[in-house]
């Protein structure tokens, strides 16, 4: 993020974003680079003043002629972010861990999933969102009880109808194979889908160029987006030549390497 | 050919769908590059504001832009607090003017974050908000799609700043509920209403509920919520006995339908775990497995445990 290095000429570029900076380095290791020319600490620093009272992240702040506003956008798709930036940069200590923790699990709803922060409805991509952050911060069976796992579980299980939903009562939509799928693997019951029925389905998406669609409907375009669901999808059920996937980085397994690889020399402080 | 109806091949369809997403591109990145230059500590130029609305109008997922609009109208509260006249007329009207322009992109897409957000954020900016007109906004899109989750958040911000009470709510979320069972949402909403603090409520929420999975019993919404219900310590043996009766008699009439089924297991499982509950279990995971192989393996690992 160049918030601590904005000048007069580069004040126009677009805002720091949570998101974009957690893409920025996922791509930058999968492609290989060291990540030696990052600004580690500035960064950090940045991210920790996005933590919010209540232990989520909002995507950016900005300070313009003395008035500061920080956007109140916090929520579990910027706490996963969050938590997967401090990981790469081993920057644990900037964020309060804790405080991330609590809106966790506040954030877990009546009939067992995650919604993007209390009160708020359970949804597949924040269920991911969450249980990924507790999986990479090796927080899982300190803040979920057996009897929540449980509830997920059978959450997640009852997404599947051929592919997956993101919520009950809603169409099934390629990119639900990816978060719950995940979602599944974390909490070491991906076993129990029926895969040959995801793989119909997926295979319903896939169009005739290989992009994957949202939806089976002909009339529904394959996209970039969807496309990435889908091959992660195949990957997590070790489809044909695809490399592994980490369920909750986000990345192949050789990439995950190459991080472990570079935390081995890089310093916490 | 003369008398011929030109009809445009697919690869001249497909070249024309090109140029003009190429031309709607080119249209934004100049609009981009317009509005981006212009921005100033102190003052904005009218003309990239009005270039920003377009641009928001036709794809309101550009965040830059939302803040870009934040920041001029922070200007202009700025402005209003240095001029010596009191008159916050323009500044309303300038207010009136961002919420007009959010209402805008919601109606064509109102699934936008960017477009609640800024929404919100004008309001508890606004010198005058009008929450009644937001609430009366909210009840307008839920009842157009009562799963758009942003329309119950933004429902659950608001709700604090006109005092509508607890009890309200409640009403609120029977009414929906009783309009329509299979609203996952209201069942949410009504989840998060603190509802179940006293045996009266948890009896009167086990009614509500019961009946909804009695009308309905293949809509998965109210079975879930039931399930919550029946974790809550005020549920007395009576009650789960009641229920579990009219659960058979139900299975009667929908034989096929698993939720029945996984209701008894619910209650069985809160029971004294018997040698008859154990076989009781057994039955109801067999039949489940048929009724619903999809998750045949979850059903053999939930029995694993007995």
């Amino acid at each position: 993020m160049p918030g601590s290095r904005e000048q007069e000429n580069n004040v126009v570029w677009d805002t720091a974003h949570l998101a974009m900076t957690y893409c920025a380095l996922l791509i930058l290791l999968i492609l290989g680079d060291d990540l030696s020319k990052i600004d580690r600490k500035g960064l950090l620093q940045a991210l920790g003043n996005l933590q919010r009272e209540d232990g989520s992240f909002g995507s950016s702040s900005e300070e313009r002629n003395d008035i500061t506003f920080s956007f109140k956008e916090g929520d579990m798709r910027f706490v996963y972010c969050a938590v997967v930036i401090a990981h790469i940069l081993n920057g644990y200590s900037y964020i309060d861990i804790q405080l991330l923790c609590d809106f966790i699990k506040n954030s877990l709803s009546y009939e067992g999933s995650f919604g993007q922060g209390p009160l708020q409805e359970g949804h597949g991509g924040s269920t991911f969102c969450a249980l990924a952050s507790l999986h990479i911060l090796d927080k899982l069976d300190e803040v979920l009880s057996e009897n929540d796992k449980e509830l997920i579980v059978r959450w997640c299980l009852f997404r599947q109808q051929s592919g997956f939903q993101g919520r009950p009562n809603k169409e099934e939509d390629t990119c639900y194979s990816f978060w719950i799928g995940c979602s599944l693997k974390i909490l070491k019951s991906f076993k129990w889908i029926d895969k040959e029925k995801n793989k119909v389905w997926l295979s319903r998406t896939q169009r005739k160029f290989g992009g994957f669609a949202k939806y089976a409907e002909g009339n529904c375009r394959e996209d970039l987006g969807h496309s990435y669901f889908g091959i992660c999808a195949l990957a997590l059920m070790k489809e044909s030549e695809l490399h592994g996937l980490h369920p909750a980085l986000n990345i192949s397994k050789r990439a995950t390497q190459r991080l472990k690889q570079r935390m081995l020399t890089t310093h916490a402080d | 050919m003369h008398g011929r109806i030109k009809v445009r091949t697919t690869e001249e369809q497909n070249l024309q769908k090109h140029k003009e997403q190429q031309k709607k591109l080119t249209a934004y990145r100049m609009g981009m590059k317009q509005i981006l230059a212009t921005r100033d500590a102190d003052s904005y130029n009218k003309d990239s504001l009005a270039l920003s609305a377009q641009l928001l109008t036709i794809n309101p997922d550009i965040y830059t832009l939302w803040n870009y609009r934040k920041e001029v109208v922070l200007i202009e509260i700025k402005k209003s607090y240095q001029d010596e006249v009191a008159d916050d007329q323009k500044l309303i009207h300038f207010f009136e003017e961002e919420l007009r322009l959010t209402e805008q992109c919601l109606l064509s897409n109102p699934k936008s974050y960017g477009s609640w957000h800024h929404r919100y954020w004008i309001l508890n900016h606004h010198t005058k908000p009008n929450w009644q007109r937001e609430f009366d906004l909210c009840n307008k899109y839920v009842s157009l799609d009562d799963r758009n989750f942003h329309c119950w958040d933004f429902r659950r911000l608001i709700v604090n700043k006109i005092g509508i009470s607890l009890a309200d709510e409640i009403a609120f979320s029977t009414e929906r509920i009783n309009i329509n069972f299979s609203n996952y949402s209201s069942w949410h909403y009504r989840s998060t209403l603190q509802i179940l603090n006293d045996e009266n409520s948890v009896a009167n929420d086990l009614i509500l509920v019961q009946n909804a999975v009695f009308t309905d019993p293949i809509d998965t919404s109210a079975w879930f919520y039931l399930r919550w219900v029946l974790s809550h310590p005020g549920i007395t043996k009576i009650q789960k006995e009641d229920l579990l009766n009219a659960l058979e008699q139900l299975q009667e009439l929908e034989p096929e339908c698993k939720w029945i089924i996984m209701a008894k297991c619910w209650l069985v499982k809160q029971g004294n775990l018997e040698k008859d509950a154990i076989c009781r279990l057994k039955r109801y995971y067999t039949e489940l497995i048929k009724l619903d192989p999809l998750r045949e393996g979850h059903y053999k690992d939930c029995f694993k445990v007995f």
